[in-house]
């Protein structure tokens, strides 16, 4: 296994001297040279040994190649008749430069025996005698570009390097590929740069800073050496090991719309530091630093089309972030075996947020009645979040251990009005009013922390080799407090209607803990692995969560004859949830092994976990109806069977079925909750008699991968259907002005059925890369419910597929081009049926295309069309254009000019279905404008030369 | 462990060292000083005279893995496999004689170290249905001999008629007494074992069963080059190489390699369990710690070098003992003789000798691989493998080949 393992890299070796750089065809083009390369003393050929052919005029480098099995080179398509140089080099040899012209007439030359001297008797380190580096070279498992081989412009970043790079591939969705296989992780100096997103390393940092890309295979399973991942490292040089780069950009436009963005980096051989902040009212929303830092690099606002403001947003937003990214390596080689590690990162983000809706729900009542409910509403509502984590790991030899903390902060703050009505066939039954002002104040901090122990060589002395511990704290308190006002009118019975001035203040404290502990490898420790034991692992395992719950509910109405508020007692209350669930599990697994020498190797797992639960829930409150002490136990049941099939060099497929249970418990608010009726169009009341749901799960997933160096073709399906006994199904009562009553019950079963699949394959030419990727899923849901104490079935069928079709040549042009096709159909199941379905076809087509090194022109249209049951088709047209154009000489200025939706056609059209009710409806969403923008991107990688 | 017993422990050492420098041959140890990083290389043609690839004949039954030993007689080889849990035979042309798998033994599960005793046609190994014999099994598959044999082993040779060596398995830590010794070597002669070599001290080697799975390869290996009665044993974690026969044992040669190649052999002799040896080879992992597959031919003593490290640039040598000429097997390259098709598996390893040829193995995935990215070349091939090419693909069984090297 092992030979095959270095026989698949050295294959891949081979391939990079097929697929060596090319070179432009022209007349003069036409020559050939060939020899062998030799260590004449020792009298071998030196396989690996890096030819290259530099033009003697200006040392441009023409082409080069890896001498082959046979020490052999062959190139075609040289210059003829102009002075050329070959430089043969390998580590432990001196440099060989010669010298030479291709004749005109004979249009080749042979150099025979190209004889390499050793650098040095007792020091195997390359000796450089010629200051040009050769463009590749293989160095013991790594095979190593240098950065300086490769002309490019001198603007040029680390992507721009990869894409020259033989073997590799820089695909159009950002992915990148080594032989057809994908680049698991793109380090920097071996360690994650800015939070391991490959495209921050290879979007910024300069071309100038390299000094060399090392391609190598990373065994993650020293039991396994033919599972392997390739990691791109890009080494920098000396002098660049430390350096800045970031982005500085505004922007303003008509309708006063701007936007604003910062990103400054700072980094160097042991620490990253990074600090974001944006704002703008362009519905451009990060969740992160992270996103941030993506979406300001050097080279990502060039011929990337994504980071596009939000045409789908529902209303307007206005957010304002701001963050920091940091990490710290306490030892300077840190590997896959060995790492230690500080990692922290904080954001900030604050949103305002404007939605105006107005929406029409209609609900199919039992019989042929029908019940509409208006809505207008407008919600002003701004949020601000603070997040904090930071994070150490440690790992050595056989350990490894972690701690990390977070603290999470929340403020927000909302206004909603809104203005409903219900009517059916015989006319309106009621209205309703509604004002909310609310605010929330909410903070948590966590810390968790964890140790595992693998030791590949247990000793019978010592069978616990294999064992992990993992206890997480969570403690968090939130507070609310809002106030609404509600008018309630019936036009059919007046003594209905009601009216509400209710002002509230819940503050809430949670802690929840979590400890795990599996100890593994139980049969192999014992030395129990005989006979039918044999391959066969235990393990035990147990989870324990203990959730502890304070709320402190404070609600007052006001009194319309005094104008004062009174506690309301019905819904003031103290409470207290403890909730713990113990989880011991047993998991039991069988290997089968079939390995057929320099063929294949299929691999057979089955595994059975048993887990009991021992559930208990108990609650204290001031309200007495809510003290109950509620006790489950459930056994559930998982078993997996995977198979994975790897044909050497072929292909690699996997199947997995797998059986799974899950227990929903109900919550006090399913259970007992305090009835409050300040929305009477939705009450929720409670049911005591509720029981858990039992889900089962069963999946099966088909995975191919294709191991072909070229042109690869990988596709997958995934099955998977789920069964709830005991569901915990919606039964509301409508009654005739209207109000709807809510309250959950079991109800037998409910099932879903889902299917999905994708597919990928790519082509990749000399300059030209084409990539086809299609997903496609398929969702069926049978969910039963009851209105009005009818029973009912809603079934619902769910697809959506989406084609991905990507172009690109060279860095010139990118062009995506994307179908999807959506289906949504629901029909519900009881004395009359309902049907309704809506398909949604959007069809985008973007272009990005660098005109020259300063100019770059994007553009996208989405084509959206629309139908669904009783309403015409809406169609419309989003077009985005933009031109940008980079001054300065490192390019580090950039003018951007953006006309977004051209056409002046979003819309943002509400249209769903639930269960027995549809909704259509209409709400304001970003709408055309034009923008110009300047950024500016600080960039400095080690110091200045002067 | 108190004083009392290490006394004790050192004493009976003592005694067992001493009783067995008694028993063993004066002999004349020659020290060869061998630096493979200056290892010669060249064409096939300058260091063999004739290169032959003998295809073994894929045929339902025949399927096979890889070749685990092989053992080669006047009319067959004779091959392991550990994907099929058998012994096969093909005749000289590749052609399939016959398998011995465990389907024909109540499906038990045949040894993969065997030996054959060349003159009664008889294949000696275990079989794991008949629990504790040593098994003499003729080429047809039929039991012909049994030997009550208790002691698992994990390498075993036929000397002559009259004796089979065996080095017992090391590990197993949890059958291990404290204190407790055993022998490297052990004689098994009229039904009993009669001669102990080479005693240590079990605890030093115990380590469970499932150090099998990390790449440490398995120790203590005898190797037969063709002459009877004369094979060579290779000692782990020091350069020795023993010269073994019917009789008695005499170390050889010593190998000395340059200091930035060798491990210290004291160290890892103070290093008390194989935990403790896995370490120091991980810290030292491009240091050779031991030999593999050695056999003498003509002035040649051929060898392979083990690093802890996957990466060895010259891993077996065969040295030329009057010309003091050292040659790296990987440092050969094929050429139009050979169709530039491979000598040798990636890892460049010799699995067997009979006096006459050095004999490797190449995959069929390798073979088919080198025709398609040598077609440039356009080489010419046998007519047994213009059939093979014809006829056969990547998944067929793998080449035997056959190479003669020249004396100087």
């Amino acid at each position: 296994m092992r030979s095959l393992f270095w026989l698949l890299a050295f294959f891949g070796v081979i391939f990079i001297n097929q697929a060596a750089m090319g070179q432009s065809k022209d007349s003069t083009n036409t020559g050939a040279a060939n020899g062998i390369v030799r260590d004449s003393v020792y009298n071998f050929v030196i396989q690996s040994s890096t030819v290259a052919i530099y033009k003697v005029k200006d040392s441009s480098l023409v082409s080069y190649r890896l001498a082959d099995n046979f020490g052999e080179f062959h190139f075609k398509e040289l210059p003829v008749n102009i002075p050329l140089k070959v430089i043969v080099s390998f580590v432990g040899y001196k440099t060989l430069v010669r010298k030479f012209i291709i004749p005109t007439v004979s249009k080749q030359i042979n150099f025979r025996n190209l004889n390499l001297d050793r650098s040095d008797e007792n020091n195997l380190k390359e000796v450089i005698v010629n200051a040009t580096p050769p463009p590749v070279r293989m160095n013991g498992d790594t095979l190593e570009f240098n950065a300086d081989a490769f002309k490019l412009d001198k603007n040029a970043v680390a992507e721009d390097l990869l894409r020259k790079l033989p073997g590799i591939t820089v695909w159009g969705d950002g992915t990148i590929t080594f032989n057809g296989k994908q680049v698991s992780q793109v380090l920097v100096e071996g360690k994650p740069f800015f939070g391991g997103d490959a495209r921050i390393a290879t979007q910024n940092i300069a071309k100038d800073a390299i000094d060399k890309v090392q391609v190598y295979q990373q065994n993650t399973d020293r039991r396994n050496p033919l599972d392997s991942v390739t990691n791109v490292n890009i080494k920098l040089k000396k002098d660049k090991k430390f350096g800045s780069f970031g982005k500085i950009a505004a922007g303003y436009g008509t309708d006063k719309r701007y936007e604003a963005d910062a990103n400054i980096n700072y980094f160097n051989s042991r620490t990253q530091i990074g600090l974001v902040g944006a704002s703008n009212n362009v519905n451009k929303t990060a969740k992160d630093a992270n996103i941030l830092m993506r979406n300001s690099t050097f080279k990502g606002t060039g011929a990337n089309v994504e980071y596009q403001p939000d045409f789908s947003t529902q209303g307007i937003n206005q957010p304002n972030s701001g963050g920091f990214i940091f990490q710290h390596d306490f030892i300077s080689d840190p590997d896959f075996y060995k790492n230690d590690r500080l990692t922290a990162n904080y954001f900030i983000n604050n949103n305002t947020n404007t939605i105006n809706q107005n929406s029409q729900t209609t609900t199919r009542l039992n019989g042929d009645s029908t019940q509409i409910q208006q809505s207008n509403s407008t919600s002003k509502s701004s949020n601000t979040s603070q997040n904090f984590a930071a994070r150490y790991d440690k790992k050595k030899g056989d350990y490894s251990y972690y701690f990390s903390t977070t603290a999470n902060l929340n403020a927000a703050h909302s206004q909603n009005s809104s203005l409903g009505s219900s009517s059916t066939s015989q006319g309106l039954q009621s209205k309703n009013d509604a004002n909310t002002k609310s605010d929330n104040n909410s903070k948590n901090i966590s810390f968790e922390t964890g140790f595992t122990t693998r030791q590949f060589t247990p000793h019978a002395d010592h069978p616990l080799n294999d064992f992990s511990i993992n206890y997480s704290i969570n403690a968090g308190s939130n507070n609310n407090n809002w106030n609404t006002t509600s008018k309630f009118v019936s036009f059919i019975n007046p003594a209905g209607n009601k009216f509400f001035d209710r002002g509230y203040t819940n503050n809430n404290d949670d802690t929840k803990q979590h400890l795990f502990m599996s100890l593994g490898n139980l049969a192999e420790g014992f030395n129990i692995q005989k006979g039918i034991m044999s391959h066969v692992d235990i393990e035990v395992q147990n989870n324990l969560d203990i959730n502890l719950h304070h709320e402190d509910n404070n609600v007052k109405d006001r009194d319309t004859l005094t104008g004062n508020y009174r506690v309301n007692p019905y819904l003031t209350n103290i409470m207290k949830t403890v909730v713990v669930n113990e989880r011991p599990a047993l998991v039991i697994t069988k290997n089968f092994d079939k390995f057929f020498a320099n063929r294949y190797i299929q691999t057979l797992n089955i595994r059975f976990s048993g887990e009991g639960q021992f559930f208990n829930q108990d609650n204290s409150s001031s309200q007495l109806f809510q003290n109950f002490n509620k006790s489950y136990r459930q056994f559930t049941p998982g078993a997996m069977v995977s198979y994975k099939n790897n044909q050497f060099g072929d292909f690699e497929d996997t199947y997995i079925l797998n059986f799974a249970t899950t227990v929903d418990y109900p919550t006090v608010q399913q259970l007992y909750p305090l009835v409050d009726s300040i929305n009477q169009y939705y009450i929720q009341r409670g049911n005591p008699n509720l029981k858990p749901a039992t889900n089962r799960i069963l999946s099966f997933n088909f995975n191919h991968v294709n191991r072909h160096v070229k042109n690869t073709f990988n596709y997958g399906i995934g099955i998977n259907a789920g069964l709830v006994t005991g569901f915990f199904a919606d039964s509301s009562i409508i009654d005739n002005t209207g109000r709807n009553v809510h309250y959950v019950v079991n109800v037998n079963e409910s099932k879903n059925l889902g299917v999905s699949g994708n597919l990928n394959k790519a082509f990749k030419f000399t300059t030209n890369q084409f990539q086809i990727n299609l997903n496609a899923n398929l969702n069926l849901f049978r969910t039963p419910g009851y209105i009005n104490t009818q029973f009912i079935i809603s079934n619902v069928v769910s697809n959506e597929n989406m084609l991905n079709l990507y172009y690109t040549y060279g860095d010139k042009v990118a062009i995506n081009l994307k179908q999807g096709y959506s289906y949504y159909h629901s029909k519900r199941e009881g004395n009359n049926n309902n049907e309704f379905s809506n398909t949604v076809i959007p069809t985008a087509f973007s272009t990005s295309v660098n005109c020259t090194n300063k100019l770059t022109i994007n553009s996208n249209i989405t084509y959206n069309h629309t139908t669904s049951t009783g309403s015409d088709p809406i169609n419309f047209t989003i077009w985005n254009a933009s031109i940008n154009y980079r001054f300065m000489k490192g390019n580090n200025l950039e003018l951007k000019i953006a006309a977004l939706d051209l056409l002046h056609q979003n819309t943002s059209i509400i249209n769903f279905g639930n269960n027995n009710a549809i909704t259509r409806g209409k709400t304001n969403v970003l709408q055309q404008y034009g923008m110009i923008s300047l950024s500016y991107f600080p960039r400095k990688f080690g110091k200045t030369k002067k | 462990m108190n004083y009392k017993k290490t006394f004790i422990v050192l004493l009976l050492l003592f005694t067992i060292t001493w009783s067995y420098s008694q028993n063993q041959t004066k002999s004349v140890i020659e020290k060869l000083y061998l630096n493979p990083t200056y290892a010669r290389g060249g064409i096939d043609t300058q260091i063999f005279k004739s290169i032959s690839y003998i295809p073994l004949e894929t045929t339902e039954e025949s399927l096979f893995g890889e070749i685990y030993k092989l053992e080669i007689t006047n009319d067959y080889y004779i091959i392991s496999d550990r994907s099929t849990n058998s012994i096969l035979l093909f005749q000289k042309d590749g052609k399939f004689y016959t398998k011995i798998s465990g389907k024909i033994f109540s499906n038990g599960h045949v040894n993969e170290e065997f030996t054959v005793d060349r003159d009664q046609k008889l294949i000696i190994t275990t079989i794991s249905s008949i629990p504790g014999k040593l098994l003499w099994i003729t080429y047809k598959g039929k039991i012909v001999r049994e030997v009550s044999f208790k002691e698992p082993y994990n390498s075993i040779q036929n000397t002559n008629s009259s004796a089979v060596v065996y080095s017992p398995w090391t590990f197993l830590a949890k059958t291990i007494k404290k204190d407790s010794v055993n022998y490297f070597i052990k004689y098994l002669r009229n039904n009993r074992v009669d001669r102990k070599l080479l005693p240590y001290e079990v605890i030093q080697f115990a380590t469970p069963a499932n150090l099998m799975t990390t790449d440490m390869p398995r120790p203590y290996h005898f190797y037969y080059s063709g002459v009877e009665d004369n094979l060579l044993f290779v000692e782990n974690y020091n350069y020795n190489i023993y010269a073994l026969n019917s009789v008695g044992i005499e170390k050889i040669y010593n190998v000395v390699f340059p200091k930035d190649l060798s491990v210290s052999t004291d160290s890892l002799a103070k290093r008390t369990s194989m935990e403790e040896k896995e370490k120091y080879l991980k810290e030292n992992k491009n240091k050779i710690y031991t030999f593999r597959g050695a056999y003498t031919i003509g002035n040649y003593l051929c060898f392979e070098t083990i690093k802890w490290s996957f990466f060895n640039t010259d891993p077996y040598l065969l040295y030329n003992l009057k010309t003091r000429n050292l040659i790296s097997l990987k440092k050969i390259s094929s050429s139009i003789s050979s169709s530039y098709l491979p000598l040798f598996s990636a890892f460049g390893s010799i699995i067997g000798s009979d006096n006459e040829y050095l004999y490797s193995t190449v995959s069929s995935l390798d073979m088919f691989q080198a025709k398609e990215s040598t077609n440039s070349k356009q080489p010419k091939y046998s007519p047994l493998l213009q059939v093979y090419f014809n006829t056969q693909s990547r998944k067929s069984n793998p080449v035997i080949v056959q190479l003669q090297l020249k004396d100087n």
